[in-house]
C-alpha cells in the first residue's frame, strides 16, 4: 500500500510548503527555513528513489545535498546579519535599492 | 514488521512531517516557527530511517536539527527588533498571500498528478545497514566529489566568517 507515490507526495508536499514560505513571508530567516524545507524535500526524494531502486547513489548524492545545504545556511545567515547591521531590519520589502 | 505496523508508523510520520512544514509557514511567531521545522526535520529523518537509509537518518539529525537549526535560531535571536511595536511578518495586502499560496498549491497539485500516471518499475525492497557500502563508496567511486565538498566547506566557513567581521571603525 504505502509505494514510492506515497513518499512522493510526502516530497511534494513539504516543497509545495518551503515554496509557499518562501514567497509569502517577509521576514529574511523566515525565507531561509523555506529554503531548507525545499531541500529537504528534494533530499527525501533521494533516498525514496534509492530505496525503491535498489541502489546506494541516491543516498550519497543526498549525504552531499545535506553537507550543501549546511554550508548554504551559514553563509546566507552571515548575510543576513551583515544586512541587519548595515539597515537595521530584515524585512525583504524594505531592501530596493541596487545601490549600496 | 508487518506491512500495517509499516504504513501505520509511515502515516504517523508523514503526518507530523507535513503538518509541522504547515506550521512553519503559517505561524507568525518567528521562533514558534523554528520550534516547528525542527518536528518537520526529525520527521524527515524518520522518514529516512523507514526508508532504510539509518546512516542518512542519524546524519540528517545531527546536521540539520542539531546544526542548521541552531543557526537558524541563532539568527531569529540576533535580528530580533526589539524597538517597534507588533508588526505583520507577512504583507499587509492579502492578494500576495493568496497568489502565493495558489502558486505552491498548483504545484503540489501538478507535481502529483504527474507522479501518479508514472509506471515506476517493481524491485524488491531491502533493509540493511548501509554505514559500511557508504563509506566504501565516498572513498572509492565518490571521492573526488567528497574531497570537493570539504573544500566547499573551508570556503563556506572562512567566506562566513568574513561577511560577519566588524570593520575597524565600524564601532559607533
Amino acid at each position: 500500500m504505502i509505494s514510492l507515490n506515497s513518499y512522493l507526495m510526502v516530497s511534494a508536499a513539504l516543497f509545495a510548503c518551503g515554496l509557499a514560505c518562501i514567497l509569502v513571508r517577509k521576514n529574511m530567516v523566515q525565507i531561509l527555513m523555506g529554503v531548507e524545507l525545499v531541500l529537504n524535500a528534494a533530499t527525501l526524494n533521494l533516498v525514496a528513489f534509492s530505496h525503491f531502486n535498489h541502489s546506494l547513489t541516491g543516498q550519497v548524492v543526498a549525504l552531499f545535498v545535506i553537507v550543501i545545504a549546511a554550508a548554504e545556511a551559514a553563509v546566507a545567515l552571515a548575510l543576513v546579519l551583515a544586512v541587519y547591521r548595515l539597515y537595521k531590519t530584515v524585512d525583504i520589502t524594505q531592501m530596493k535599492d541596487l545601490k549600496g | 514488521m508487518s506491512d500495517t505496523l509499516y504504513n501505520l508508523i509511515f502515516l504517523l510520520f508523514a503526518a507530523l512531517t507535513i503538518g509541522s512544514a504547515i506550521l512553519v509557514v503559517s505561524l507568525n511567531n518567528l521562533l514558534h516557527a523554528a520550534v516547528s521545522l525542527f518536528f518537520c526535520l526529525s520527521g524527515v529523518a524518520a522518514l529516512f530511517v523507514l526508508l532504510g537509509a539509518d546512516f542518512l537518518g542519524v546524519i540528517q539529525l545531527l546536521a540539520y536539527a542539531g546544526g542548521i537549526l541552531v543557526l537558524i535560531i541563532f539568527g531569529v535571536f540576533l535580528t530580533a527588533r526589539i524597538q517597534e511595536g507588533t508588526e505583520f511578518e507577512v504583507s499587509e495586502k492579502k492578494m500576495p498571500i493568496a497568489i502565493g499560496s495558489a502558486i505552491a498549491f498548483a504545484i503540489f497539485i501538478v507535481i502529483t498528478l504527474i507522479v501518479s500516471k508514472v509506471d515506476w518499475p517493481e524491485t524488491t525492497r531491502t533493509f540493511e545497514s548501509t554505514t559500511k557500502p557508504l563509506g566504501d563508496l565516498l572513498l572509492s567511486k565518490y571521492l573526488l566529489p567528497f574531497e570537493l565538498v570539504s573544500i566547499l566547506l573551508l570556503f563556506a566557513m572562512v567566506g562566513a566568517a568574513i561577511i560577519v567581521r566588524k570593520e575597524i571603525g565600524d564601532e559607533k
